[in-house]
């Protein structure tokens, strides 16, 4: 078998064992839960012992903790995410509609990082000076900021003072989504734009460095062509690996971005789950999060042996 | 008294003033029943939205509590807070880094297959799962965001560790007789302190940030308690109203902090090299 087939199958194992182990830390994290589970059921009022008998037969509470795991994982298997406990309602029926919301807001935000990122910190490598120090300093506040503070000042400038964006909710149909979401969208952006930025400006600067592009300047080749034909070709592995992790850390993200827009999506069913004790919602949600977090990481290792085929599979690239 | 060297460049200064800044905001939150002007939590409607005045000097909130006093005692938990995940982190992942690093063979794999598991729970996420299971509060979110740092110091020092291990003295040291436990407590950890303060030291922004989310989303500590990271949440309804500043002060003490710290972390790292 070819080395990129065996690496293909090596990363895919080891992706299926991290989901695996991670599942079962979400389903045992839940089984240490102090409180009983009856309670959260029934809401504190007393019921006779006979309906919680039939109860406790429903959720499989009786069963031994090994056995209800895995039904829970057989079920999700077969797409069946668990009953809400509050809602009494399938778990993927309600996270259809609010996982629109989410995948649209992140999917926003990756792309105003890409294309912000990137950019500025191509042009911060190439512009030394002035231009450079802006970006720099740009960069610096805005890694500084946390996602929930960006929120805010933009609600408080765009939203309120100016009225140019709508403050809540996510809006009807595309492009008035869209429109909802541009805010959110570049709260959620900012901190990692300015990751982004700074990382792409420190490998081109050092591709820059490099002798072959300092032997291919000096024999007169134009600096645009070197640029593109060298530099940022060298540089674009390290970038798209940095860019990819970033991209898959805004999964999390989306949660405090959510809150603070009031957008009905998936981070804000997590944490209004938490609160109530939704046990399956929030076993559900937090499984869903991981393996997304856990794919794109693995997509981006694919996509970095695949950029780079000199890096040796399991080596140190 | 022992003369300090002071440090003579630019960035060597910097990294004073960023000390000096969390020195005094500490002090502040240390001395806030002596400092703040009013009850943090008394309520006063006939006052709400008050702007700046003699007796409310950054003016009040909607419930009409002084905000000056509020974000004088939030220094207490915001700060406090931080701390608490990052000692915590901190003394657990150096623990289970060198004693994995020592004795290498199953110890050492079973504690990199866990580090592995827990790297697959993105930020925060680990923090929120536990938080739901054994319910909002500071002590709480304290833990559970400490368990989720414990994984990169584990792995940052475990490295460290084996490369300090490879260094002739330690052969030395296990030639002339002296224990495991001694040479890892006496020598190993005291010299890989340096590296270990300045990764702490980053830690603490990324502590302060992510606990000031946590609480923000209603998870962390509890209102009606003055805290930054509640401050910023408790005031955003008021922001429609037209009074954005409850948010906004807190909001920016967080980023004053945060900044502090990177920079100090910055700086500690430099000079650990």
């Amino acid at each position: 078998m070819s080395e990129l087939g065996k690496f293909l199958i090596r990363k895919l194992f080891g992706l299926v064992a991290t989901l695996l182990a991670a599942s079962f830390v979400v389903f045992g994290a839940t089984a240490l839960a102090p409180g009983d589970p009856i309670a959260v059921l029934t809401g504190g009022r007393s019921v006779d012992p006979e309906t919680i008998a039939s109860l406790r037969a429903h959720y499989h509470l009786d069963d031994p903790f090994l056995s209800r795991y895995w039904q829970w994982l057989t079920g999700i298997l077969h797409g069946d995410l668990g009953q809400s406990i509050i809602a009494r309602r399938d778990v993927s029926d309600l996270l259809a509609s609010r996982t629109e919301t989410t995948v649209l807001l992140v999917v926003y935000a990756a792309v105003l990082i890409l294309a912000a990122g990137i950019t500025l910190g191509i042009v911060a490598a190439l512009r030394k000076g002035a231009v450079d120090n802006v970006i720099m300093l740009g960069t610096t506040a805005g890694m500084a900021i946390p996602s929930f503070l960006t929120a805010i000042v933009l609600i408080v400038v765009f939203a309120t003072g100016l009225g140019w964006f709508p403050v809540f909710g996510p809006g009807d149909g595309f492009t008035d989504r869209l429109w909802h979401l541009t805010l959110p969208a570049i709260a959620l952006a900012v901190s990692s734009t300015a990751l982004v930025a700074r990382l792409t400006r420190a490998a081109i600067r050092e591709e820059l460095g490099k002798e072959h592009v300092e032997t291919a300047i000096s024999r007169g080749i134009p600096r645009r062509l070197v640029v593109r034909r060298h530099v940022l070709r060298n540089a674009m592995v390290p970038i798209t690996t940095v860019s990819g992790l970033t991209v898959a850390g805004l999964v999390v993200g989306s949660l405090v971005v959510e809150r603070a827009f009031s957008l009905n999506g998936i981070g804000a069913f997590l944490i209004d789950s938490v609160t109530k004790s939704d046990y399956p919602v929030v076993q559900a949600i937090v499984l869903l999060l991981v393996a997304t977090f856990v794919v794109l990481n693995t997509l981006v290792d694919v996509l970095y042996r695949l950029i780079d085929s000199r890096i040796e599979p399991g080596g140190r690239g | 008294m022992t003369a300090i060297a002071l440090p003579r460049t630019a960035a060597g200064r910097t990294g004073i003033v960023a000390l000096g800044v969390v020195l005094l905001l500490a002090l502040v939150g240390l001395l806030a029943p002596w400092l703040a002007p009013h009850d943090p939590n008394e309520i006063n409607l006939m006052d709400a939205f008050q702007g700046n005045s003699a007796t409310h000097p950054l003016g009040t909130d909607a419930s009409g509590r002084d905000l000056l006093s509020r974000l004088i005692w939030g220094a207490r938990s915001s700060l406090a807070g931080p701390l608490l995940v990052v000692v915590l982190a901190t003394v657990l992942g150096v623990a289970i880094a060198v004693a994995s690093a020592w004795r290498g063979g199953w110890l050492d794999a079973v504690v990199s297959r866990c580090v592995d598991v827990l790297f697959a729970f993105p930020g925060v996420l680990l923090a929120i799962l536990v938080v739901a299971l054994f319910g909002a509060g500071l002590t709480v979110a304290v833990v559970a965001l400490a368990i989720s740092y414990v994984p990169y110091i584990a792995r940052l020092v475990r490295s460290a560790a084996l490369r300090e291990q490879a260094q002739p003295y330690i052969t030395a040291l296990t030639i002339q007789g002296v224990g495991g436990f001694a040479i890892c407590r006496r020598h190993l950890i005291p010299n890989l302190l340096p590296l270990i303060l300045a990764q702490s030291t980053l830690t603490f922004g990324y502590a302060m940030v992510d606990l000031a989310a946590i609480s923000f989303l209603g998870l962390g500590v509890q209102p009606p308690t003055a805290d930054w990271g509640v401050m910023v949440s408790s005031g955003q309804p008021s922001i429609l109203q037209g009074f954005p500043q409850e948010s906004l002060y807190a909001g920016a003490l967080i980023v004053v902090v945060v900044a502090a710290f990177n920079l100090l972390g910055d700086r500690l790292d430099e000079w650990t090299r």
